[in-house]
């Protein structure tokens, strides 16, 4: 058993002792926010977790990676990465009872850049999160009209057809590319501010600044609907998306386990980066929203509670995704076939209704017999079911472009649009809830806010503050932004906050004061399992994840995808390379939480090297006179 | 149908239904044809004949029951009806009505927010107050009231009388 511990002076100083932590307790209660119910902290605990992602990137990924097979490594690194990990932030909140930047200057002053960067990287993922909100308020403000806005092109200027872009690509990709983002054809062409974007925008964070007011009062009352609406959507989804045509050819899809698959170790990282970032670990918000629980509150179980719901939601939603996306294949498919059925008569002169899709191969034979050269002439296209189920988008396009296609083509379509984005709405409210909490606690903590500024006000600076940044998402080439924070600012610096937080508890805290700590809190000591995972299995873990990562990204050019319409094989999308000062942007966005955390502790260094020299001179005690009534007895 | 439409056309009103010449007919009711000019025994050119069946397409349409996506002339694109256009666009209007309720509910919890704050303020002030009324309860001890110490102010007591006035003033 790995047993090192580090030296720590002064802990128990800075710590409350585990006796004075039930009158604390007591003592706290009234200036301290605490929760309602255990229930309001399940639910926003489970709603920061459950997000967009578990929605659209699960079941892409488990599609990519050998569809059921992919459950096996997903699993195995739920159990061994995220459990522990999120054990780990809920049991030192409740011990230590402050949000993240005070959890780590207890633990050790120089790890206050452990909590400062968590605040750094909560801060930026909350800035592109919201955005993506505000585009789903903005498909659902469209979605109360019939029919549906993207479901047919708009008319040319003469009104003898449709507009040219729209004609080649599909109304769907018109509607999301051109009517919503009005995107442009690179990042470097910033256009300007889209007006109706920034209005979704605005209702967007005010939604936001309503919700999350008061901290947890609010917030708390806010998710007894954010969290809860979603499932109940998602199981009318997937009623309703069983009774269409094709569902079960997308669910067989997803699920049929390709076990040659996991022998790559892609599909391995993919899992464990998954996991990871699906427990939304390393915000701090969870460390936050489990200090206001009651010292006996019991971490364990809510932590298991909490990754299996995490973990059922992934599935849950990947099969009711894959089931719409079974019927939108279905339909494509038998729009190709009936195309195909459609020239074969046209060429033959054959009534309707003698080619159907079950005899399709046999009449096309007999054709060819009566008449070759005429049948020579005719073109098939090619329809393969498997073509159209592994278009398999994630992320936006998921959202905005198959999944709206695939409601056009159900009846009563606005009803199931709203459903839809009432329920990303949600998801993705749920989760920015703890974005804030990351935020707004972590400044309180720093002491940079005067005390005496009411709450409201803070919140309400860091909504304007960001709302005001963010108008870089409503440009022209917003989408470009987004997707480049995506892909750095929300990977690479939450995988090393998270590895220093587990190095920190287990190495600085001390595994065996932990221990003590849970045993305190909830009775019994953490078992074989948690003392192994935490000390040398997850670690490993993350280490092995962030270096395939590191290694991976550095070689790669960084490229990304855009829309050109003068594209030559538009409306596929036309892969460029990022300009240069985008590099400078990455290496901002992805390593200064990274570097604030040893930049932290060697400013503490530092300081303390040059303080303790003078500190001691003003230690030097002076020899006290006793004087009565104002004059001096010698 | 067609020689109809022609008719229509300035110039071409004698137009008769022997002008018209199909062939190509097959059983699934498709067909090629032309429209021969009487006089000049020629047939007409396409983008004439296409502009006469475009402004009669209607009348065609409706005397086979028939509608653009169910009766296709070849190279004759429909005229498209345009998309119902309101005047206010749907989404501005739901914008408008879920923006003002997250305003109201601003204002509301901000004031109260406010308002609890004041109350909060006041509390430690009313609580001296009441300190003070309890200073000046007469306390009864065997009946008798006992006289506090500073109720009446103080007295002056004469012993003590300040010598400017035993002086005499000049």
């Amino acid at each position: 058993m790995v047993r090192l511990a580090l030296p720590n002076p002064g802990l128990e100083a800075r710590i409350p002792s585990l006796g004075e932590l039930e009158r604390i307790e007591q003592e706290e209660s009234s200036s301290r926010p605490k929760w309602d119910n255990k229930a309001q902290y399940m639910l926003t605990c489970v709603g920061f977790c459950v997000g967009l992602g578990n929605v659209w990137r699960f079941p892409y990924l488990c599609q990519s990676h050998g569809g059921g097979a992919f459950m096996i490594p997903f699993l195995i690194l739920l159990v061994l990465e995220g459990i522990p990990l999120l054990y780990l932030e809920f049991a030192i909140g409740q011990r230590l009872r402050k949000g993240s930047v005070g959890v780590w200057s207890a633990i050790h002053p120089a790890l206050k850049g452990l909590g400062i960067a968590s605040m750094f990287v909560s801060f930026m993922v909350g800035l592109y999160y919201n955005t993506i909100i505000a585009w789903v308020m903005w498909y659902f403000f469209n979605s109360f009209q019939e029919p549906l806005p993207w479901s047919q092109c708009p008319l040319n200027a003469n009104q003898t057809g449709y507009v040219e872009e729209c004609a080649r690509s599909s109304p769907v990709d018109y509607f999301w590319y051109r009517e919503t983002l009005n995107i442009s054809t690179s990042i470097d062409d910033s256009g300007s501010v889209q007006w109706w974007i920034l209005l979704a925008l605005t209702c967007a964070w005010s939604v936001l600044y309503v919700c999350t007011i008061r901290g947890i009062e609010t917030t708390g009352k806010a998710v007894y609907i954010t969290s809860t609406l979603p499932y109940v959507v998602l199981t009318i989804f997937l009623i309703r998306g069983l009774t269409l045509k094709g569902a079960t050819s997308g669910i067989v899809f997803l699920f049929t386990p390709n076990v040659a698959e996991l022998a790559k170790p892609a599909a391995w990282l993919d899992a464990g980066a998954q996991v990871f970032y699906s427990f939304s670990l390393a915000f701090g918000g969870l460390i936050s929203f489990s200090s206001y629980n009651p010292v006996h509150n019991n971490c364990e179980m809510d932590s298991v509670i909490v990754s299996v719901i995490n973990g059922f939601t992934s599935v849950y939603a990947a099969t009711v995704v894959y089931s719409i996306i079974g019927f939108r294949a279905t339909e494509r498919y038998d729009d190709c076939f009936s195309a195909n059925i459609l020239t074969l008569i046209n060429g033959f002169d054959l009534p309707e209704g003698t080619v159907t899709q079950e005899n399709f191969a046999e009449m096309q034979q007999r054709c060819n017999a009566s008449d070759p050269a005429a049948y020579a002439e005719l073109r098939f296209q090619a329809c393969d079911m498997d073509t159209f189920l592994s278009q398999g988008v994630e992320g936006t396009g998921l959202a905005f472009i198959v999944f709206t296609e695939a409601i056009t083509k159900m009846p009563v379509a606005p009803l199931w649009s709203v459903l839809f984005f009432i329920m990303l709405f949600c998801l993705g409210l749920s989760s920015m809830f703890g974005n804030m909490e990351g935020v707004v606690v972590p400044l309180q903590d720093l002491n940079i806010i005067p005390k005496k500024w009411p709450k409201e006000l803070l919140t309400g600076l860091i909504c304007l503050g960001t709302y005001l940044i963010a108008f870089i998402f409503t440009l022209n080439s917003g989408q470009y932004w987004l997707s480049l924070l995506d892909s750095y600012a929300g990977s690479i610096p939450l995988l090393v906050i998270a590895f220093f937080e587990m190095f920190s508890v287990v190495y600085v805290y001390g595994v065996d004061r932990f221990n003590r700590d849970i045993e305190f809190m909830i009775g019994h000591k953490p078992n074989i399992f948690w003392q192994v995972t935490w000390r040398v299995v997850s670690p490993l873990l993350m280490l092995a994840i962030f270096l395939f990562f590191f290694v991976i990204e550095v070689r790669e050019e960084l490229t990304y995808n855009i829309w050109d319409p003068a594209y030559e094989e538009f409306p596929k999308s036309k892969e460029i390379k990022y300009p240069g000062w985008v590099y400078a942007v990455v290496v901002l966005v992805a390593g200064v939480p990274c570097l604030v955390i040893p930049g932290f502790a060697i400013y503490k260094l530092i300081r303390n090297h040059f303080q303790r020299p003078g500190d001691q001179r003003a230690l030097v005690s002076s020899p006290s006179a006793a004087s009565v009534n104002g004059g001096l007895w010698s | 149908m067609v020689a109809f439409s022609m008719r229509k056309v300035p110039n071409r009103e004698t137009t008769e239904i022997s002008h018209v010449l199909l062939c190509n007919v097959t059983q699934r009711v498709s067909f090629w044809f032309v429209v021969t000019d009487p006089s000049r025994n020629h047939t007409l050119p396409a983008v004439e004949v296409q502009s006469a069946i475009r402004m009669n397409r209607n009348r065609i349409n409706n005397a086979f029951f028939l509608n653009d996506q169910t009766l296709e002339f070849l190279r004759i694109p429909s005229t498209l009806a345009p998309p119902t256009d309101p005047s206010v666009p749907i989404w501005i209007i739901i914008f408008g009505v879920i923006f003002c309720i997250v305003l109201v509910a601003t204002m509301l919890l901000i004031l109260s927010g406010i308002q609890q704050h004041r109350r909060k303020h006041k509390g430690p002030s009313e609580m001296e107050d009441t300190e003070d009324k309890c200073e000046n309860v007469i306390t009864i001890e065997n009946g008798i009231p006992c006289d506090p110490l500073d109720m009446k102010g103080g007295h002056i007591n004469d012993a003590f009388v300040t010598e400017d006035e035993r002086l005499t003033p000049l």
